[in-house]
């Protein structure tokens, strides 16, 4: 009898000290790598596709009396992300990775409103076709009633080759936030026009650039800086 | 017959002696007789059907009760309904994920205890009337010194109304199944109602349910418990101790 009261003992004390359930002590944890994965899929990669939806747009006005025509060129660009019912003369819209495009006033001046993937700031760019299919890209998104905690500004030069490139000749992105206890900046730049992407084509779709760097300047309170080396099969992050 | 001949060939192929003759297999015959004959003479194997005491059915039943994986959080609160430690805003900020990246948290469980109250009506079904408690905390620790930086935590009561079927009963042994339902009720989770009188909080509720395939009580008076079981209460084991008067 005593022996079983001293094993009913032994087995109540155990599960008394309770269990740890789930600890990441031991995980890897590298704010670099989040913080670029965020900054880059909310606002970094919507410019360069909206720059594909821009050029492809632009050039869509001078044949869009031409149905057949247009929409092999749709095809083109978009592959099975191309859905005919979404081609108007004056807006286009191709999801989930573009967004939406609409004609302004203003020939060669479009608004776009990118598709946003992770719960970024939900905003409208300006994209002025410039000619020889380079565009430039804007936005400025501060004092949001929608995200009155953080806001953004972006700029952009961004050119579409025949080879299937998208060329970023300048990018300077300038993202700020209040998280309630923390104030941080963060800066992207791409300024010596060495980051370039492969436009959607045969339905492959990869929004890694092939090549080129972005820099990130942090500052605020959390500080730090790195640059982002793009390559053919993924990235590097290099701390400055 | 435990040995046939080609065994008995097999073992005395030597030729140290010959049990494979007629006088070696009666020998052995008479060995085992003799073994059968030693065994029934033990009062465990000798007693009548008709010696077994009676069931003795106990009308009341009090147990406490330990169990692992905890119900609740095997169903996934995950911390998620409680204010974080953080803003709201903070696994979408940039100064979020580097807070986040600088410490590392550890998910605690008390696992689920219950205090139960059972009236067996007969010796097949009983009603159970129990209060489950399961806690747990999600701990923020700094990776640069292993200090606790914050805290969130859940705590959950609940009540629940069993039926039980018992399909073994012995004196000393039971094996049953049971099903339960009943309420959780949060000790930390609230939720906001607005009326004329302002803003008031309410603790949060969920449905609670608890299914038991197989359980084993071992004992008359003073018995331990084991169960298998599965549902908002634990999904595992059961082990306990109880008093049946």
């Amino acid at each position: 009898m005593k022996k079983s009261l001293y094993i009913v003992a032994a087995v109540f004390m155990l599960l008394a000290q309770g269990c740890v359930m789930y600890s990441d002590k031991d995980e890897i944890e590298n704010a670099q790598v989040d913080v670029s994965d965020l900054m880059y899929f909310n606002y970094v990669s919507p410019v360069i596709s909206m720059a594909e939806l821009a050029d492809f747009f632009d050039r869509y006005q001078d044949i869009r009396t031409d149905r057949d025509q247009a929409e092999a060129l749709a095809r083109s660009y978009f592959g099975e992300y191309f859905n005919p019912q979404n081609l108007f003369y004056e807006e286009f819209s191709v999801h989930p990775y573009w967004g939406k495009i609409a004609v302004t006033e203003t020939d060669g001046q479009y608004l776009v409103y990118p598709s946003v993937v992770r719960g970024g700031i939900q905003t409208v760019y300006t994209v002025k076709a410039l000619g020889g299919r380079c565009y430039e890209l804007s936005c400025d998104a501060t004092g949001s009633h929608d995200d009155s905690w953080r806001s953004l500004v972006s700029e952009s030069m961004i050119r579409c080759g025949d080879d299937g490139l998208i060329r970023v000749d300048a990018m300077h992105i300038v993202y700020k936030e209040n998280s309630g206890k923390k104030e941080v900046t963060v800066e992207m730049d791409s300024s010596d026009g060495s980051m370039a992407a492969r436009m959607c084509c045969d339905d492959i779709y990869d929004r890694y650039p092939v090549s080129g760097t972005l820099g990130f300047n942090i500052s605020g309170d959390v500080t730090d800086a790195f640059v982002i080396s793009f390559h053919e099969y993924g990235y590097d992050i290099v701390a400055e | 017959m435990l040995l046939n001949r080609e065994s008995l060939r097999y073992c005395n192929y030597r030729g140290d002696f010959c049990i494979y003759s007629a006088v070696g297999l009666f020998q052995m015959n008479k060995l085992i007789a003799a073994i059968l004959v030693s065994l029934l003479s033990f009062p465990c194997f000798s007693k009548g059907k008709e010696d077994w005491q009676p069931y003795d059915l106990k009308k009341h039943e009090f147990a406490l009760s330990g169990a692992v994986f905890p119900g609740r959080y095997a169903f996934g609160y995950d911390f998620d309904f409680i204010p974080r430690l953080y803003s709201p805003t903070y696994y979408a900020s940039v100064s979020g994920l580097y807070d986040n990246a600088a410490t590392y948290n550890k998910e605690r469980s008390t696992n689920t205890w219950t205090f139960s109250y059972t009236y067996n009506f007969t010796r097949i079904f009983s009603l159970q009337a129990s209060l489950s408690y399961e806690g747990g905390w999600d701990e923020y620790y700094s990776r640069a010194d292993d200090s606790l930086v914050g805290m969130t935590e859940c705590h959950y009561l609940t009540p629940m109304l069993t039926a039980r079927f018992s399909w073994l009963n012995r004196n000393l042994v039971r094996i049953y199944s049971s099903v339960g339902a009943g309420i959780a009720v949060s000790l930390t989770d609230e939720y906001y109602t607005v009326s004329d009188d302002g803003v008031s909080t309410h603790p949060e509720t969920y449905i609670s349910l608890q299914v038991t395939p197989v359980g084993i009580s071992v004992g008359r008076k003073l018995f331990g418990f084991f169960e298998l079981g599965v549902g908002t209460i634990y999904v595992g084991g059961c082990f306990g101790i109880g008093y049946r008067f």
